[in-house]
């Protein structure tokens, strides 16, 4: 199962991506994304492990090339967090995919990681309405990640907007 | 009764709150509010409990690039981190889109 959960800035979409994880799955891994450069990295990080500490989450950092990440093992479910870091990290980032291979690679990592568990849920990031003008490159990055929602929208069985910490549905999940 | 508003710039907030809720004291602008009180370096995440009693309207300011200036995502962090703590706390939590009230929690009146 693929869930998708994404949201503005502080509008609690972590809190609810591993309140998902924790209500389906016993083994749980969290893929951490994010550099952990400079103060307000450093500080997200931090507010994230406090969130998670006590909820039986393994970690593993990997901020980039999912699609060749091997795991040691396979996990009810893990939460990647989160899709707007991975992006930025393959288009930004020396070693990373660049623009011309980003979305694929991510596409590609998506699939991977899914060959590892039951539920992947993504923590994602709305970006797409400041109407504000950018360089060519952040626009670029806006444009990718816009195609990559929609992209990963068709494979999800849900996807999930959190507003205020109110998780709306985008696309939900089909009852059994 | 506590109720949120919230809705991009210029869909009609204030008009949801003056039909809907006339009888409630009214707060505008939530996100101007923050924005002072972290200039006089005051804590916004306070107002969830004084506001309690009041309809509250704030633009929803989240959905963008992060921005440079740390004081602006210092700014965004605090207007989100705040709704959420309203939010909960509200009977009712209004989204606003081209003056069309959509409720995310509660039932209109």
């Amino acid at each position: 199962m693929l869930i998708l959960v994404t949201g503005g800035a502080a509008s609690g979409k972590s809190e609810h991506a591993e309140r998902l994880v924790c209500e389906k799955a016993q083994s749980r891994l969290y893929l951490a994304t994010m550099q952990p450069f400079g103060k307000s990295a450093e500080a997200r990080i931090a507010r994230h492990r406090a969130l998670r500490a006590g909820k039986g989450f393994a970690t593993v950092e990997r901020t980039l090339d999912l699609a060749n990440l091997r795991l040691s093992r396979q996990y009810d479910g893990i939460l990647l967090e989160d899709l707007g870091n991975l992006l930025a990290n393959e288009l930004f980032a020396p070693e990373g995919a660049g623009a011309g291979s980003a979305f694929d690679s991510i596409v590609a990592g998506v699939d991977n990681l899914q060959k590892y568990c039951e539920t992947l849920v993504i923590v994602s990031n709305e970006i797409f309405a400041d109407g504000v003008p950018y360089p060519p490159e952040t626009m670029q990055y806006i444009r990718i990640l816009g195609e990559l929602h929609q992209k990963l929208t068709g494979k999800a069985d849900a996807v999930y907007e959190s507003v205020c910490g109110i998780l709306l549905p985008v696309k939900e999940e089909k009852q059994p | 009764m506590t109720v949120l508003i919230i809705g991009g710039a210029y869909q009609g907030k204030r008009k949801v709150a003056e039909n809907l809720y006339a009888d409630l004291p009214r707060i505008e602008n939530l996100h101007e509010i923050v924005r002072k009180m972290l200039k006089e370096d005051k804590d916004p995440l306070s107002l969830a409990d004084t506001l309690c009693g009041h309809v509250i309207t704030c633009d929803e300011i989240g959905c963008g690039i992060v921005p440079i200036d740390r004081a602006d995502e210092n700014w965004r962090e605090a207007v989100g981190r705040l709704c959420c703590a309203l939010a909960q706390k509200a009977d009712a939590v209004v989204r606003v889109i081209a003056g069309v009230p959509q409720f995310i929690k509660g039932e209109k009146p």
